[in-house]
């Protein structure tokens, strides 16, 4: 709906590049997917893998960073597969790509100038490090750690001898940034459409992942330098207690957070007073709460151990202290509030069943009241399913041409 | 105090690709802030509706800075009905608005999306919170802390522990994510807009911008696969790897092996020959089968080896490996020249996470102190006299 008439290739091994795709998908764009002939996208082979058989399986992840999409398998280091993303790319507004300098060199798409065939493409390269950057051997793990995030998600801690610096969760730092990719790709679409010339853009999941220091550069800026990881050093910084703190229920844990005093007030009302919120010296303020954390955490497990903690969120929350779960991934399948707002997607597969993936995180509603849908049925591209179809339709082959393709093998 | 306005980028028209475009910008604390710093960067006028009567707006925080670079700040008290009117008049003449508030909070000052739709269809109207704007949860008062675990992400990091240490709590995540999405968002609906002169309404939610990265936990536990999704630093492709400590204080490298070559490769390094032919780590699934021993050898040879020589080594030798770095070194290191400009006030920001073919990052400039754009807002968009400004400013509406 959004992006009506964008055509986008993506042509990369990259999870953020194909999450990028899937983004753009997801708002209306019509994305042609290149995989090399054969095997595909690496990203293919990787579990976990959906139930069915053969070609009815597959993976997952996969699934999940790519449905929506066209896929068509091509190889652009043949003249014929080189000549037919050529023409593509005439007629596409955005290339989503990750290739290195010497693969794009020969097609024109080494240099910043726009791309000779069409002018007005808009180039995205979505890196690990950077274009430019010399290639170095990277996962999202190492990529994590080289950006600084790892470090100072590990800071402070009790003992730094012992607790290593940590990357995320999941596959969060190569989605998130595809969602910058996305980001980016879109930027570079409003500027081609004011000016005719699509931008090159360069989107490094390195530099995403550097640009998330807020924190640690506010830090910086007030001329810390060292930044040692020991909590000894770095009293007043700690969040837990005062802040947030972590309780045991009697199914697992919430997060609480009644930071400010009327928060407070209500928190330990909804407790009942008991006499150790009485005493002002442990909590008559926020700085006596984080000086006394323990003590209190100690004293306010006993009211949440004795209850579940859809219990503690549904009484803090109607408290008006801000309260929630510590999440299992069942718990968010099951979860009222994501149901409610249709947020997870079904994949249909082959076994005739369907599995949740989650959808975009926000309702965007048009003034004329048409919507972007959610809790779609989706599909993922089987690999070079799309190929006749592209030919035919986007760049108007003739039954012919494409069987003469067929023969040679390029496609 | 008079109105400079924004100069001009030495990339003029790629750095515009926001001109023209006004966002009236109700958010705080920092996802909404940061999502409108980048519009700021990208060309938009962004103006800050702040006041002096509002702590959370006078005390301003180390990253307060940061966030609000390229903006303008103007100081209404939209608590005030007569501030109501000037908001309503300001966002005639704009085009975006972005706000976080509690639920309900614009709609009970007359200035929620479906009233303000009815006299400007093409607005687009971005409200973003904890769980989303509608649903059984949407008055759940949220902070993006406590999102971390709501979204299961803290406990997919590590053991959560009550001192929340190392656990994914901080630095900020689900903040920055929710406002890359939130950006990605705006644009599109700018997009559409241009070409169809249509508004939106964006009803974003941070719990479901977080979770949207963690899919691969949820589809595990569906389909009942077992096996892990990465977290903290654990990489299921990998064996050995990990984050090992190295020789000092405090010093770690991360590598990940996943081929042979890479495994290979590692033993050369460790001056380990014996080990290429250990049948106990001869191929890819032996190694996951001895993932624990394959993973003492490093941890003991990392020991005492000193990190920065080592990862250059395995580098050189095509294992992936990294050092773990605190903020200092990356803002030294030269791969990452244009991410952290240093402003006119002589402090450093951050740049968009994205550049063009000529290295352009966004335009910024100082984040403004409370209320220094209050002229050029209050006279040349709302066309208000200075008796009218006084008499305003005399009577708390203006502060």
């Amino acid at each position: 709906m959004l992006l009506e008439g964008v055509r986008v290739i993506e042509w990369s091994d990259r999870l953020a590049a194909a999450f990028c795709g899937r983004i753009l998908a997801d708002m209306g764009a019509e994305v042609i997917k290149i995989e090399p002939p054969g095997h595909g996208d690496p990203l293919r082979h990787i579990g976990p893998m959906l139930p069915g058989n053969g070609h009815g399986g597959g993976s997952a992840l996969f699934a999940y960073a790519n449905h929506g999409k066209r896929s068509i398998t091509l190889d652009p280091a043949t003249p014929v597969g080189a000549k037919l993303l050529m023409r593509l790319l005439e007629g596409a507004a955005l290339l989503v790509e990750s290739q290195d300098p010497a693969t794009l060199r020969p097609l024109g798409l080494a240099g910043p100038e726009p791309y000779a065939g069409n002018p007005a493409l808009a180039v995205l390269s979505a890196t690990a490090a950077g274009r430019g950057s010399p290639a170095l051997a990277e996962t999202d793990l190492t990529l994590t750690h080289r950006a600084g995030y790892a470090y100072h998600q590990a800071r402070p801690v009790r003992d730094p001898k012992t607790t290593a610096p940590l990357g995320g969760a999941d596959r969060e730092a190569p989605l998130a940034a595809g969602v910058a990719a996305a980001t980016a790709a879109l930027w570079g679409l409003l500027v081609a459409e004011q000016t005719g010339v699509g931008p090159r853009i360069d989107c490094a999941q390195l530099d995403f992942m550097a640009h998330l220091l807020i924190e640690p550069i506010a830090d910086y800026n007030r001329g810390e330098r060292a930044f040692g990881r020991s909590r000894n050093d770095l009293r007043g910084t700690e969040i837990a207690g005062g802040l947030v703190w972590m309780l045991p229920c009697r199914d697992g844990l919430v997060m609480i957070s009644p930071r400010e005093q009327h928060q407070w007030d209500r928190w330990v009302a909804l407790l009942g007073h008991p006499a150790w919120s009485e005493d002002r010296a442990i909590c008559g303020d926020r700085e006596a709460r984080t000086v006394h954390w323990a003590r209190l955490q100690d004293e306010m497990s006993v009211w949440t151990r004795a209850r579940t903690r859809s219990d503690v969120f549904t009484l803090a929350q109607a408290a008006k202290v801000a309260c929630f779960p510590v999440s299992t991934p069942r718990d968010l399948l099951d979860n009222q509030q994501l149901g409610h707002r249709a947020f997870f997607d079904r994949l249909e597969t082959a076994d005739g069943n369907s599995v949740a993936m989650p959808g975009l995180p926000f309702v965007l509603r048009t003034s004329t009241g048409k919507t972007l849908e959610r809790g779609r049925t989706v599909h993922a591209p089987a690999l070079g399913e799309a190929n006749q179809a592209v030919l035919a339709d986007v760049l108007g082959m003739s039954a012919r041409e494409i069987e003469a393709l067929g023969a040679q093998n390029d496609v | 105090m008079t109105f400079e306005p924004p100069r001009t980028a030495p990339h003029a028209v790629a750095s515009h690709a926001l001109a023209g475009i006004r966002v009236v910008d109700f958010s705080w604390v920092m996802a909404g802030p940061l999502a409108t710093k980048m519009l700021a960067a990208m060309g938009a006028e962004v103006i800050k509706i702040e006041s002096a009567t509002r702590p959370e707006h006078v005390k301003r925080y180390g990253w307060s800075s940061i966030l609000n670079a390229g903006k303008l700040s103007c100081t209404i008290n939209l608590a005030m009905p007569e501030g109501q009117v000037l908001l309503r008049r300001l966002l005639g003449v704009s085009d975006i608005l972005v706000e976080n508030f509690s639920a309900g909070v614009l709609t009970k000052y007359g200035l929620g999306y479906e009233a303000l739709r009815s006299v400007q269809p093409d607005l687009i109207y971005v409200s973003a919170s904890g769980v989303g704007r509608e649903g059984p949860q949407r008055d759940a008062l949220a902070y993006g802390t406590l999102l971390q675990a709501y979204s299961g992400r803290a406990g997919m990091i590590a053991e959560p522990n009550p001192q929340l240490e190392a656990m994914g709590i901080l630095p900020a995540w689900t903040d920055p994510v929710t406002a890359m999405w939130e950006c990605c968002a705006i644009l599109a609906a700018i997009r559409h807009r241009r070409r169809t002169g249509e508004g939106a309404f964006i009803d974003l939610s941070m719990l479901e911008s977080t979770v949207a990265l963690l899919p691969e936990s949820l589809l595990r536990e569906e389909l009942g696969s077992g096996g892990h999704a990465p977290g903290g630093n654990l990489d299921p492709d990998a064996a050995p790897g990990g984050c090992f400590r190295c020789a000092g204080d405090d010093a770690w490298l991360v590598l990940s092996v996943r081929e042979d070559a890479e495994w290979a490769a590692l033993c050369v390094a460790m001056q380990r020959a014996d080990l290429a032919g250990d049948p106990r780590f001869h191929d890819q699934p032996a190694r996951h089968a001895n993932r624990a021993a394959a993973e003492d050898i490093v941890a003991t040879w990392l020991r005492t080896q000193p990190a920065a020589e080592t990862e250059q080594r395995l580098q050189g030798l095509g294992v992936p490996a990294a050092r773990s770095r605190h903020v200092a070194e990356i803002v030294a290191d030269p791969q990452f020249d244009g991410l952290f400009p240093v402003l006119e006030d002589g402090a450093r920001t951050i740049a968009l996470p994205w550049a063009d073919g000529a290295g352009w990052r966004g335009t910024l400039r100082p984040a403004p102190e409370l209320g220094t754009d209050n002229d050029y807002v209050f006279r040349t968009l709302l066309g208000l006299g200075s008796g009218e400004i006084e008499r305003l400013t005399g009577a708390g509406v203006l502060r």
